[in-house]
């Protein structure tokens, strides 16, 4: 007589179901690490990318502020006009111009036209009329990375700075108010 | 039965449950830091703002004391108006131009747009200023968001004590007044006046008298004053140097004027408040003092006259050149100034007798002024907001009858006529025979034709006086040589009436005494009126007789009180004395030519 035994076959792995729903999980929380990761990278780029610009805004506007408050009187623009570019006489009589440059790296990498800030110093006692002669040294970078700028002559003595700056794809605006220090009767 | 090696579902999915709990707590922390971001940036540029607002009220405050009451963050009486605005589309008057809109400054827009408010509390921080707290607030994702700045600026009525300049020279003052008022010597004034009331009275008499007369013969100040005359009698164009320096003269004269003028203050009050302090001094001395109050009443009111002159002449000038400006810088300070110098004539206009050759003086300064704020609100409607809200406050102020309260100089200025005018009318009249001095000779090489002005001139050569009479024989001044007239009486005389009289064109005084006796011009009375040209009788000593000019005084015995040059035999300079005293040194009386009878 033969014994019949119902013997239970032992298991050795996982069942296609049990992978399934490990496998499915494993790839979602992958994908959340990954775009967790992405998006921290990202927020921590624009937070440093936020201060840098920020840091350029405040040097920008500081180092224009004190070029105009060198000077005594203003020559372009006109009164309630305005132009991107600011002529100014300082208290030694010299001829002060603020004027944009185009940027041709940036303007090619942002795809709109990205200018530095310059400032030029004509210098009275040795500037020739007859001849005038470019003097590289008295050529200053104040800022760079701005894709618009605008000076309008509130009064006599102050003026409204309109910057628009843009780095890596975002705009940066700001207005701000620039007046004469220097009222040139005194030297 | 086999044991099992892997997690089960139920161990993985609570390990699945804690990781997803901890991607959670990482997802918020990123983005707190994202929201904390946008605020920081919010924040740096509402600084920014905030500052701009703040250059924008000083700008106001520098060309306009109530700057801040103009830009409307503060009513009349300088509470708070609780300014609370959006900053798009021009709805602040900071914000105004250029306005921040969605075509010009999308991104100023974008952040401006959404709850962003400007609000500029006030508060009166001390007497002459506004404490400012402009502050931005805003809706930030991460809850609210405000910026705040903190600053002073000028604006509610600035009152401060008068302060002069002037130093009057005190060390020699009670020896003058012995010696000039009293004619007294070697003596103090207590023993002449014993009141100390009254002798206060007296030195503040002698201070108004004395500086007075120092700055209208002052050569610096006679001479610019004819320079600026001489200038604007030409025709300069408003932008030349010529034109400037004139201006600049007529401002310096009244400046200069102001100050003296505020020096005195206190001692017209004195002089006006206790006047009857002096009844109780003897009579020759009483009139004496009477005669120099009344002097320094009429030297005071010809001060205001020229101080006004001047500033009618000043802002009138300073309006041509701040239309002929091609500096903008220079435009604006000719508009301060115009501004300045025409407040003082709107509230002078109660006092500008004498100022105007024809016309009403109060019509003529009030459209002047109406004038000027007109050409400034048009001209600068576009252009500069902040002279166009000057000119219209102005025309506020002058309409309620604001100014003085406003402008501490015109309160100052105001009062100081107002004294002047009540001095003027109390002033004393001691002896109607005593003319008023007429200032115009003082300092000069001679006298003007006038009768008045012979006596004034003459008085000047005293001791004490300019002394700058030019004898034109020997080319002497007494100031120079105390002996200039000596024997030279008729030239004295000759020269005190300019000249004019046809004879005293004689070669001494016996000989011009003679002539008049041959036109019936001689009176003998001893009642000779002031500025009567007297004689005495040729001597042996003295062959060519003696000429002098009689003052209108009389002394307590009623003696006619003359002045006269002197002699090598007597004294060198020029006296006053009476007749008699004159009589005994000189001869015989021989009477007097009447100064309206003798003039061409």
């Amino acid at each position: 007589m033969y014994k019949t035994h119902n013997s239970v076959k032992t298991r050795s792995g996982f069942t296609l179901a049990e992978i399934s729903v490990v496998v499915g999980l494993v790839s979602l929380l992958s994908i959340m690490i990954f775009r967790f990761y992405f998006q921290s990278n990202k927020a921590q780029t624009t937070l440093i990318e936020g201060l840098q610009m920020q840091n350029t805004i405040v040097t920008g506007v500081n180092k224009v502020l004190r070029e105009i408050r060198s000077g005594t009187e203003f020559i372009v623009p006109d009164l309630s006009e305005q132009a991107p570019v600011l002529v100014f006489s300082d208290f030694e009589n010299n001829t002060v111009a603020i004027f944009p440059m185009l940027n041709k790296d940036l303007t090619k990498n942002e795809g709109e036209n990205i200018y530095d800030l310059y400032r030029y110093k004509a210098v009275s006692k040795t500037f020739d009329m007859s001849s005038p002669v470019h003097d590289p040294d008295n050529l200053d970078l104040l800022c760079s990375d701005i894709s618009d700028i605008s000076f309008r002559l509130a009064n006599a003595r102050s003026l409204t700075i309109t910057f628009a700056f843009k780095r890596a794809g975002k705009s940066y605006q700001t207005i701000t108010e620039g007046s004469l220090m220097n009222s040139g009767d005194v030297r | 039965m086999k044991k099992r090696k892997g997690f089960t579902l139920l161990e993985i999915t609570i390990g699945m449950f804690i990781l997803g709990g901890v991607l959670v707590i990482y997802l918020q922390s990123m983005q707190s830091s994202r929201k904390k971001t946008e605020y920081y940036s919010e924040h740096f540029i509402a600084s920014i703002m905030a500052a701009k607002v703040v250059e924008s009220c000083f700008q106001e405050t520098d060309i306009n004391l109530y700057g801040i009451e103009a830009l409307g963050l503060v009513d009349e009486s300088g509470q708070s108006l609780n300014f609370n605005t959006p900053v798009t589309d021009g709805q602040t008057v900071f914000f105004k131009t250029p306005e921040i809109t969605e075509e010009q400054h999308p991104h100023l827009y974008r952040m401006f747009s959404k709850d962003f408010m400007l609000n500029i509390d006030s508060e009166k921080a001390s007497k002459p200023h506004f404490k400012l707290n402009t502050a931005f607030a805003w809706k930030a994702s991460t809850g609210a968001g405000k910026f705040n700045f903190f600053c002073n600026f000028p604006g509610s009525v600035i009152r401060k004590e008068p302060h002069s300049t002037f130093a009057f020279p005190e060390a020699r003052l009670e020896k003058k007044l012995v010696e000039r008022f009293f004619e007294e010597k070697d003596k103090s004034l207590g023993s002449i006046i014993s009141s100390p009331g009254a002798r206060e009275v007296a030195l503040s008499t002698g201070r108004i008298y004395f500086s007075v007369s120092n700055l209208l013969r002052d050569k610096d100040f006679t001479e610019s004053f004819a320079k600026a005359e001489q200038l604007a009698g030409e025709p300069h164009a408003p932008d030349s140097d010529k034109f400037h320096q004139a201006t600049e003269i007529y401002f310096n004269i009244s400046r200069n004027i102001l100050d003296l003028m505020l020096y005195l203050k206190p001692e017209i009050e004195r002089v006006n408040r206790d006047m009857n302090m002096i009844d109780s001094m003897n009579l020759r001395n009483k009139t004496r003092l009477q005669v120099f109050i009344r002097r320094s009443g009429f030297a005071v009111d010809k001060l205001r006259q020229i101080f006004l002159i001047s500033v009618n002449e000043a802002a009138s000038r300073y309006r041509e050149q701040m239309k002929s400006s091609t500096s903008l810088r220079s435009q604006r300070l000719m508009i301060e100034k115009s501004l300045s110098m025409h407040r003082l004539l709107m509230v002078s206009t109660d006092f500008c007798e004498g100022v105007f050759e024809s016309g009403d003086a109060r019509s003529i300064i009030r459209a002047e002024y109406s004038r000027l704020l007109d050409t400034l609100e048009k001209f600068f409607a576009d252009k500069d907001q902040s002279i166009m809200r000057l000119a219209a406050q102005e025309r506020k102020f002058v309409q309620n009858n604001r100014l003085k309260d406003r402008y501490f100089v015109c309160d100052l200025v105001f009062q100081l006529f107002a004294e002047i005018a009540s001095f003027k009318e109390n002033l004393p009249d001691p002896d109607p025979g005593v003319p008023d001095p007429d200032l115009s000779v003082v300092g000069q090489p001679s006298g003007n034709g006038t009768a008045v002005g012979a006596v004034t001139w003459a008085q000047d050569q005293l001791d004490g006086g300019s002394g700058r009479g030019l004898n034109v024989n020997n080319g002497k001044k007494i100031c120079d040589d105390p002996k200039a007239w000596n024997d030279w009486c008729l030239a004295f005389v000759n020269t005190a009436y300019n000249r004019e009289v046809p004879e005293l064109a004689h070669e001494s005084a016996i000989a011009s005494y003679n002539a008049m006796q041959r036109a019936g011009k001689i009176k003998t009375d001893k009642r000779p009126p002031a500025g009567a040209i007297m004689y005495t009788e040729a001597t042996s000593s003295n062959p060519y007789g003696h000429i002098f000019i009689a003052t209108g005084k009389t002394n307590e015995n009623g003696e006619p009180i003359v002045i006269t040059s002197g002699s090598a035999a007597s004294f060198d300079g020029i006296r006053e004395m009476t007749l008699n005293q004159m009589i005994d040194i000189c001869g015989n009386y021989l009477g007097y030519a009447v100064p309206g009878q003798v003039l061409r």
